[in-house]
């Protein structure tokens, strides 16, 4: 997918989950619950995943995700991959907004069922 | 108020803890009216409870019954309701209500003093399939039941009840509302069809279980 440009806007939420990339021992991304609505942006109590890119803004997507169990479920179904934050931070950043992201790729759910 | 009935026995000796679905009795949680048991929604305004508010969702609704039962050989129990949806989307439960409170919100069921919650659960996904396929049903493709247990207050542990605790709460007869919200596991920018919902409720100590099909449109002598 081609890379249009995205608004960029500043989020306020509390920062409950971390994304890593075990090959670059490094944050790959963060899971943020958002306290506070940007009417630009994410909804007040939202969950979103921020995409974490050296050397470039970050990015952020609203996620299907609900609460830390989601977290745990992803870290059970991809080991090594997802941490949770806790007690969880406070967490403001400016970052490029894509409520339905960028064709990245998928999160671990809870709701991901092998079908016969 | 209804007599006191023994709970179920089963031809192995074993008895079930009584569960009936009903048409939902709360109107006005959710903004939902009258008899809307499936209604798909574009993203809105917050509202306290409910899930998916800012993506494309579509609720699902019903009501339940405990009837007033002796709860003999029945401890340590955690209810249990399954869901069969698409696998591309995802259901998540709201507290059980069992009164509308300010505006649109519910006033959430307490059993053993905390509201009661739900929390996902793949065994009782699994329990869900083989006992609706037990007769002979089959879970279509792109299909699956999705399945949840109740829960402690944070949603990531079973919380199963005393005997006590649910002769409690149920009384002379318990009677509540069931909201959940339904949405794509992938946000995307898309309504949702409503569709029919296949729901089967149990627990996970007994042999008793029950399907039920909600309809966006309610057939008339439903009620």
């Amino acid at each position: 997918m081609d890379e249009k440009p995205l608004p960029e806007i500043r989020i306020k939420g509390s920062h409950i989950g971390l994304q890593l990339d075990p090959s670059k021992r490094s944050v790959s991304g963060e899971i943020v619950h958002i306290d506070q609505g940007n009417p630009k942006g994410p909804a007040e109590n939202s969950f979103i995943f921020v995409e974490v890119r050296p050397g470039q803004c970050r990015r952020g997507r609203y996620i299907a995700w609900i609460n830390s169990y989601d977290i745990e479920h992803a870290a059970l179904a991809d080991p090594g991959r997802w941490q949770l934050v806790e007690p969880a931070k406070d967490y403001e950043e400016d970052l490029m907004w894509s409520p339905y992201g960028w064709g990245g790729q998928a999160l671990p759910s809870v709701a991901d069922v092998k079908v016969s | 108020m209804t007599k006191s009935t023994k709970n179920y026995t089963y031809r192995t000796g074993e008895t079930g803890l009584i569960i009936r679905p009903r048409l939902p009795a709360i109107d006005g949680i959710f903004d939902l009216g009258p008899d809307v048991l499936i209604a798909s929604m574009k993203p809105h305004d917050r509202i306290p409870e409910h899930l998916h508010d800012h993506l494309y969702h579509m609720h699902i609704r019903y009501g339940f019954e405990i009837p007033r039962q002796d709860f003999s050989g029945i401890d340590g129990v955690a209810l249990l309701v399954v869901m069969m949806i698409p696998v591309d989307q995802r259901v998540d439960c709201n507290p059980i209500f069992v009164a509308r409170g300010e505006r649109s919100e519910g006033v959430c069921l307490k059993i053993g003093g905390e509201d009661v919650h739900w929390v996902h659960d793949e065994d009782a996904g699994k329990r869900g399939t083989e006992l609706y396929e037990a007769t002979g049903r089959k879970v279509p493709k792109g299909y699956r039941f999705q399945g949840f247990k109740t829960s402690d207050l944070d949603e990531r542990k079973v919380r199963r009840y005393s005997r006590n605790e649910l002769k409690a709460a149920v009384g002379l007869g318990l009677r509540a509302d069931q909201h959940f919200q339904a949405t794509w596991i992938e946000p995307r920018d898309e309504p949702i069809e409503p569709y029919d919902v296949i729901i089967g409720l149990a627990d996970d100590a007994t042999p008793y279980h029950t399907f039920f099909r909600l309809q966006p449109t309610v057939s008339l002598g439903s009620w």
